[in-house]
C-alpha cells in the first residue's frame, strides 16, 4: 500500500482545535498515569504485526503523548512523547484518516523528521482514535525500523485495536 | 564529552522562553492562573532561593499546568513533553 495521506484535504483540522482539546481534557488524557490495559493492547498489536513498537498516541496541541505503549526505549520511553511536528500521528489527526508510510526515508512528509533521520523509524501505520462524541484525539499505530507494505486487512486489524482502545478510554469519562 | 551524540539542535528542537510561555498562558487560561503557575514554579520550595536552570523552571510550570482538569492541563502536558524531550536529549549528549 502506498501512502494514504500525502496532503491536507479540505476539512482537515488543526491540532489546537478547542473542542478537540476540551475532549482530551474531559477524558483526562493529560494525566501522568500510565494505563496498563492500553499498553497491553499495544503489546498485542505489536506481536500481531511482528513489529517492535505500538503506541496509543494522544496528539495534544504541540506534542504527542503516549497513554499506552509497547517497545519504546531510550529517551522516548522516559518522556512518553515527542514534539507533535516530528510525529507520524499528527497526520492521522489532521486528516482524520489512516496514515500509512511504507518507507519513511522516501516519504515527503516524514523523511526529514528526527524520528526518521535519527531514531530510525522506517515504516508506520496508524488509524484515528475517534471518541463517541466524534473527536479524533490521537492515533493507534504500529511502527518499525524496516520498510514494509501494509494492506487493507492490516488497517482493518488496526481499526479493531483502536475500537478497544476507545472503549477503554471512554470509561474515563464516566469514572 | 562526545559530539557524536545528537543534540536538541540536531533534532531542530528549541524551547520557548519563560516570557513566551507566560504570554501564551495568559491568552489561554487568563492572567491569574498564568501568574500563579509561574510564581509557584519560580520558587518551588518557597524559600526565595535559586530558581534553577530555565528548563527546570519551564518544566515546573508545565507540570503545574498539566495537573489542571481542563484545557490548561492539555497545554501543560504538551509543554512538559517538549521540555522533557529537550532535557533528555541534552542529558544524553553530555553523558555520552
Amino acid at each position: 500500500m502506498t501512502t494514504s495521506s500525502s496532503g491536507t484535504p479540505a476539512g482537515a483540522q488543526t491540532l489546537d482545535d478547542g473542542a478537540r482539546l476540551q475532549e482530551i481534557a474531559d477524558l483526562r488524557l493529560n494525566d501522568s498515569d500510565v494505563d496498563g490495559i492500553l499498553s497491553e493492547i499495544a503489546a498485542e498489536a505489536a506481536a500481531d504485526f511482528g513489529l517492535p513498537v505500538a503506541l496509543v498516541s494522544i496528539v495534544l496541541d504541540q506534542a504527542q503523548y503516549f497513554s499506552g505503549s509497547h517497545g519504546l526505549d531510550g529517551w522516548m520511553a522516559a518522556t512518553r512523547g515527542t514534539p507533535a511536528e516530528w510525529s507520524f500521528c499528527q497526520h492521522v489527526v489532521r486528516n482524520r484518516e489512516p496514515f500509512v508510510v511504507d518507507d519513511a526515508q522516501t516519504h515527503p512528509l516524514m523523511k526529514d523528521s528526527p524520528l526518521v533521520r535519527i531514531e530510525g523509524v522506517r515504516c508506520y501505520a496508524g488509524v484515528p482514535l475517534v471518541t463517541f462524541r466524534g473527536h479524533v484525539i490521537g492515533s493507534f499505530c504500529v511502527q518499525g525500523p524496516d520498510a514494509r507494505s501494509f494492506t487493507e486487512y492490516d488497517l482493518a486489524r488496526l481499526h479493531r485495536y483502536a475500537k478497544r482502545v476507545i472503549a477503554r478510554i471512554e470509561q474515563r469519562r464516566q469514572g | 564529552m562526545s559530539t557524536d551524540q545528537p543534540s536538541p539542535a540536531d533534532y531542530g528542537l528549541t524551547l520557548p522562553s519563560e516570557a513566551e510561555v507566560i504570554a501564551d498562558l495568559m491568552k489561554l487560561v487568563g492572567a491569574d492562573v498564568a501568574i500563579f503557575a509561574w510564581r509557584e514554579a519560580s520558587d518551588s520550595d518557597g524559600d526565595g532561593g535559586p530558581r534553577g536552570n530555565p528548563e527546570e523552571v519551564l518544566l515546573r510550570i508545565a507540570e503545574q499546568l498539566a495537573a489542571c482538569p481542563d484545557v490548561a492541563g492539555v497545554f501543560g502536558r504538551s509543554l512538559a513533553v517538549r521540555v522533557n524531550t529537550y532535557i533528555a536529549l541534552s542529558t544524553a549528549r553530555t553523558s555520552a
